[in-house]
């Protein structure tokens, strides 16, 4: 195993805390504007889709402790696996576009009480060409941090939320015809493509006992909070949930003590944006590995500067027109997360599965 | 002439080639024989009396032939040695010991009659413990080593000793308990030392420059101690120990913040004392960096981390300042630091005074000037003492907290959790001696975990901590 | 050229905090980007928006006006009126009228006046409900003749009339049953739902009688709604609270609040108002009530009872073809006061409530929930939410229902009153 590698416990956490994380801001208004009361059926059809992906992939990682590298060089050879990493590190970047421009508007949201200037986003990318150029290592030090920061903050605002919260909003249950839930589980699959994360920690991960068992279960984890956390959201908006953009940031103002506390619950919805951070990095530092990967070279701070140079070129080209590169996005380009995070784990999977285990030593 | 000559005159001339300082002596006497002795040491740094009770009376009563070997074994001093290279014995002499030389020998004895003036044992100033061991190290580090040495009575416990520095010639001991240690970490740090060369080593914190993997970090990569007590716990859970002659701080490797949330009068008192200290140094550390930061942050650009009444409070007090929020604290926290630096460098009494002019003088009529605001101060002042909750860690963390504030007071909010990100990012990758700094938070390691922030009952902590120890895991038989 | 990149991991790791550094110190003393700080900033702790004839919008700000002083000292408020096509449009003529910038952050209350109500709400709401640096958990009022008229009324327990307002619309008035307080989210959550009806507290002013402690009734009003004294900076009785747009009035110039009359809507508009009695049965009707005092008339006394854990059931279900709604309210009772001198063993057993006292609470609570839901069905406003009970309870229903469904529930009350011992 290299040294490069994550832990059991750190992929668990990966799943648990990363992946709902930056799907709690504009997501659940998405879902609302299709699905409405049925929000929860929408999202669930992406996440079993999703659920069923990384279940695939995680069981291969406990069958074959190979890299996909490894794996595309020994059936289609070395330069298919190049140019394969090549295409995954467009993607790779192309998947964080979204939740990094969805990050902009939610930290000016969050942070500022008037619109700031572009220039007070730009920090970011210093920060993400920094932690792009990290290993894998980090990120799985990164996902150990997640886990108090995640479970001092997004339980405490679920709680300040829930007495706020009507449930029978959720009435009648799969009323909504399924062509709106339809609807809504597409224009979230940009969202809910993380399996696609999980192609490039295979043959990353140091196998425990019951590691099957452990990740799938992190994941659900995961998933069962962002449906919790879902049904809170309509619980408390009910009809105008599509008009509450910034959910996690709203939930938990109408806890009666912040009247006379102050709003104590912004603390914890920046240490959630601390977290946010770390997750919202991962798809870049991915992309960082791929390509260095793919030209076999350590040269990753230039690649780091390269993709995050990408994003922030089209971040300032998008900066005034969010709504425009969502529904570009996750109405138009939506087949691609399904392809890159759907169908080809699938076909590694299948791949896969056709030849014998192998164990050896391997890097991204 | 690199050896010694039969010649006596020719050797002291040689000497006083190699030594001409005026502080080198030479103190002539005879053997009941009548054969002529030198004894050649440094005034001051050598014991006088004993070279003349144990050395020049005993061989003064000998009649017999003063033969090399005879004299050798007529001397009452303990601890001798021959030598006969004259660049080995000009270092004896600087280091404070007396080179005896017999007329018509080609051999020299090195008495071992150092002495050097030594601090008496007491208790510093950056580690008081109100319970527990009150002895620190002292500048000496033969007393060192003996101080350590009365606390670990096991033949495992092994000094390996260097000289590092060109001029000053400083002995260093690296000090280790075999087995207990792991052994690449001692290999590595003897690796290290053994690379340096530096024209002197005035105190241990010249050797942790160099025993830092990341030189331009702005975080310590070896941990500090300064006493013996503190110094002999942590070898026992694994680490190495570095002592440094002239200096009465101990360095030690692998380092992982959290140890200096440690503090030794943990392990004197309930788990639940200790874990709620240790929970106040955190906390205090937090608001020691943030506050001044979020302060700032909140009156630029999120008004609403203040609740209403407190908002119209400081927007009171800070009518008419000339200042922006983020100028105002910039100077504040400066004036800070520089009343710091002051009362650390001032003399004893005059800082005292200098405190009260600071505190009370400077502040008050900076308000009543209006020039600063009361809220300034007090968060300024809050965020100061918060500070000195965890000692080891003011030096990195009082610049942490400026550039927070720069942080705050340029992209605000926003800025303050990306330079956190960045730190912890920075921290995730950072190793000392292969145990990661931020262990055994990230990567979480379960089992230290019980001796981090909440401390555990001694007995349910057998082991020694993971990140840390060697081949020897067990502290506590159960 | 390789070398160079190869070396850019050490530059990323060490050398990028100096460019860092350099950026902030930039940014940090260029101080210069749009950021608009605290003194620039007007913090507006109370909107009011009237409708004007010609059917523009008249916005009066409530803006804290914090005192130049080393302890904090006591705040004042100045109120601000600016007009516009819209209410964004007004609040720009109050920015270019001050200079300062206005952020309704802090705004807690949203008054509408009068004339505001009679039209759709939503023609000024809007812009609240979608601004996202305004919480919509702001208390949202209606009140007698023009907002503006309110917000700059002197009132004798605070300095700024909005704290005034805030409190007597608090939470805890909610709690003991004589407010009908609603935020602005839940206005917004009923008028887009299918029953589009809604309600909020109707303010009136009751002028002040100069030196009296307490208010007295006013046009029949009952004087319950007299403010909690808690001064802010201690200003109980004075009159110099403010210092703009409010007239500088002596104590017979100031006002009280009461807010136990609540106006109803629907589609957004004003379409009724329920009186205090009503109100307070609608209160029960609907939340959680901790603890609530009725008034009980009986004979030639009037007993005060306080109704303790108050529980309350609104039932729908379609019988027969039949939409039917029960509601039901229970309580415990002991008696807290009476009009008349009454014995010692009375006094000393509050716990025991004279049965008809109970009797005839129940009969008016009874009266005064078929009141509010008549007043209610005849202005099409859906008080007990039943169109949206319809669609969540009874789904195969909703299509035959929703247009005809207020005409067609027979609805059915149930009160029990039990004494506490």
């Amino acid at each position: 195993m290299n040294s490069n590698a994550i832990s059991t416990r750190q992929l668990c956490f990966i799943l648990a805390f990363f992946l709902p994380v930056n799907k709690l801001a504009i997501l659940p208004s998405v879902l609302a504007k299709y699905a409405g009361n049925d929000l929860l059926i929408a999202a669930l059809l992406p996440l079993v889709l999703q659920g069923g992906v990384i279940f695939g992939l995680l069981w291969l990682m406990q069958k074959r402790e190979q890299t996909l590298f490894e794996l595309i060089e020994e059936k289609f050879g070395n330069t298919v696996a190049r140019v394969c990493y090549f295409i995954l590190a467009v993607y790779f970047a192309f998947s964080a576009l979204l939740p990094l421009a969805e990050h902009k508007i939610y930290i000016e949201y969050i942070m500022y009480d008037s619109l700031p200037s572009l220039l007070i986003f730009l920090p970011f990318f210093f920060f993400s060409a920094y932690a792009a150029a990290k290993g894998l290592n980090s990120t799985g030090r990164a996902a150990d941090v997640g886990m108090p920061l995640f479970l001092f903050s997004l339980p405490i605002l679920l709680f300040m939320a829930i007495a706020s919260a009507d449930f029978t909003s959720l009435l009648p249950v799969g009323r909504t015809p399924f062509g709106d839930i339809l609807q809504g589980s597409t224009s979230i699959l940009s969202w809910c493509s993380e399996g696609a994360w999980l192609l490039l920690f295979l043959g990353n991960v140091k196998l425990e006992r019951r590691f099957l068992l452990k990740t799938s279960l992190s994941y659900v984890f995961g998933a069962l909070i962002l449906l919790v956390f879902l049904a809170i959201f309509y619980g408390i908006f009910s009809t105008v949930a599509i008009n509450e953009s910034f959910a996690v940031a709203k939930i938990a103002r109408y806890y009666n003590a912040l009247k006379t506390l102050g709003r104590v619950d912004y603390l914890f919805i920046y240490i959630l944006s601390l977290l946010q951070l770390f997750a919202l990095t991962v798809p870049l530092q991915l992309s960082v590995q791929s390509l260095k990967k793919c030209f076999n070279s350590d040269m990753v701070s230039l690649f780091s500067l390269i993709v995050n140079g990408a994003i922030l070129a089209v971040i300032i080209l998008t900066a005034q027109s969010f709504p425009v590169l969502e529904r570009v996005i996750n109405g138009y380009l939506f087949p691609v997360f399904l392809v890159f995070a759907n169908l080809i784990p699938l076909l590694c999977l299948l791949f896969a599965i056709k030849k014998k285990p192998k164990r050896k030593d391997s890097s991204v | 002439m690199e050896v010694l000559s039969k010649n006596l005159q020719e050797n002291l001339d040689e000497f006083k080639r190699l030594l001409p300082a005026e502080d080198v002596l030479n103190f002539e006497f005879l053997t009941g024989d009548g054969t002529k002795c030198v004894a050649v040491f440094i005034d001051g740094i050598t014991d006088k009396a004993l070279l003349g009770e144990l050395v020049a009376k005993p061989l003064g009563m000998y009649e017999g032939k003063a033969t090399f070997d005879e004299i050798k074994k007529r001397l009452a001093s303990p601890e001798n040695k021959e030598e006969n290279k004259l660049s080995a014995l000009q270092e004896e002499v600087l280091d404070g010991n007396a080179v005896l030389l017999v007329d018509g020998c080609e051999r020299a004895l090195v008495l071992g009659l150092k002495t050097v003036p030594v601090r008496a044992i007491t208790e510093p100033p950056t580690d008081i413990a109100i319970k527990g061991p009150r002895a620190g190290f002292v500048e000496d580090l033969k007393t060192n080593m003996a101080l350590l040495r009365t606390r670990l009575k096991t033949p495992d416990l092994l000094f390996e000793s260097l000289t590092l520095g060109k001029q000053s010639a400083t002995n260093v001991a690296l000090c280790y308990i075999k087995g207990i240690a792991k052994e690449d970490v001692v290999d590595e740090v003897q690796r290290v030392l053994n690379k340096i060369e530096v024209d002197g080593v005035c105190d241990s914190s010249y050797i942790s420059l160099f025993l830092a993997k990341r030189r331009h970090s702005l975080f310590k990569q070896s941990g500090t101690c300064e006493k013996p007590d503190i110094l002999a716990a942590k070898m026992l859970e694994g680490r190495v120990g570095i002592l440094v002659d002239g200096s009465p701080i101990a360095l030690s490797v692998p380092y992982l913040i959290v140890e200096d949330f440690q503090s030794s009068e943990d392990y004197f008192v309930s788990p639940y004392r200790a874990t709620f200290s240790r929970f106040i140094r955190a906390l205090s550390l937090i608001l020691a960096i943030y506050l001044p930061a979020f302060y700032v942050a909140a009156q630029l650009f999120k008004l609403q981390l203040l609740p209403i009444g407190l908002l119209l409070t400081i927007a009171s007090s800070i009518q008419g300042l000339p200042l922006s929020p983020s100028m105002e604290m910039f100077l504040t926290l400066l004036a800070l630091e520089v009343i710091t630096e002051a009362s650390v460098r001032m003399p004893k009494y005059v800082g005292t005074a200098l405190s009260v002019v600071a505190a009370l003088v400077l502040g008050d009529t900076a308000v009543n000037a209006g020039f600063l605001s009361t809220t300034a101060i007090l968060i300024v002042a809050l965020s100061g003492i918060c500070l000195y909750t965890v000692p080891n860690l003011v030096e990195s963390n009082s610049l942490i907290r400026m550039l927070m504030l720069l942080a705050a007071g340029s992209v605000g909010t926003y800025g303050i959790i990306l330079l956190t990100a960045f730190i912890l990012y920075y921290l995730f990758s950072a190793e000392s001696y292969s145990s990661p700094l931020l262990a055994p938070f990230a990567p979480v390691v379960k089992r230290d975990l019980k001796d981090a922030l909440v401390k555990f009952n001694t007995e349910q902590l057998p082991r020694r901590p993971v990140v840390v120890r060697g081949e020897n895991q067990t502290r506590l038989k159960q | 050229m390789k070398r160079l990149l190869l070396r850019m991991p050490r530059f990323l790791g060490e050398k990028l905090i100096i460019v860092i550094i350099f950026f902030l110190f930039t940014l940090f003393f260029s101080n210069d980007f749009g950021l608009i700080d605290i003194q620039k900033t007007a913090i507006i702790l109370a909107a009011g928006v009237d409708k004007n004839e010609e059917g523009t919008f008249s916005v009066t700000a409530q803006i804290a006006v914090p005192q130049a002083s080393k302890s904090g000292g006591e705040n004042k408020a100045v109120s601000v009126t600016g007009e516009g096509e819209t209410v964004a449009q007004a609040f720009k003529e109050i920015n270019a009228k001050t200079g300062w910038f206005p952020k309704l952050i802090f705004c807690d209350l949203i008054l509408l006046g009068e004339d505001t109500a009679k039209e759709n709400l939503f023609d000024c709401l809007g812009y609240f409900l979608s601004n996202e640096y305004m919480s919509d958990n702001c208390l949202l009022a209606t009140c007698e003749g023009k907002a503006e008229e309110v917000l700059n009324a002197t009132v004798p327990t605070e300095n700024m009339t909005s704290f005034a307002l805030q409190k007597i619309l608090a939470s805890e008035a909610k709690q003991a049953g004589n407010i009908s307080t609603i935020n602005l989210k839940d206005f917004a959550v009923g008028y887009f739902a299918e029953h589009k009806s809604g309600f909020m507290p109707y303010i009136r002013m009751i002028p002040q009688s100069e030196g009296a402690g307490s208010g007295g009734d006013s046009g029949g009003q009952s004087s319950f709604s007299i403010l909690p004294v808690q001064g802010n900076g201690g200003s109980g009785g004075s009159s110099g609270g403010k210092s703009g747009g409010g007239s500088q009035g002596s104590k017979s110039q100031e006002k009280m609040f009461d807010a136990t009359a609540t106006a109803i809507f629907y589609e957004g508009k004003q379409v009724g108002l329920l009186e205090k009695n009503q109100s307070f049965a609608m209160n029960l009707a609907l939340n959680n009530i901790r603890q609530a005092t009725l008034q009980v008339p009986l004979k030639d006394k009037v007993y005060a009872i306080d109704l303790t854990d108050v529980s309350s059931d609104i039932h729908f279900e379609i019988k027969n073809n039949n939409p039917l709604l029960k509601v039901s309210l229970k309580a415990t009772a002991q008696t807290s006061d009476a009009s008349t001198p009454r014995p010692l063993e009375e006094i000393a057993t509050p716990t025991q409530v004279k049965k008809e006292v109970l009797k005839k609470a129940e009969e008016n609570l009874k009266n005064s929930l078929i009141s509010v839901f008549e007043t209610c069905r005849a202005v099409k406003c859906d008080i007990f939410e039943v169109l949206d009970k319809l669609q969540k309870y009874e789904p195969d229903y909703h299509k035959a229902f929703k247009d005809i469904l207020l005409q067609r529930i027979i609805p059915s009350f149930e009160v029990k009153i039990t004494s506490a011992s």
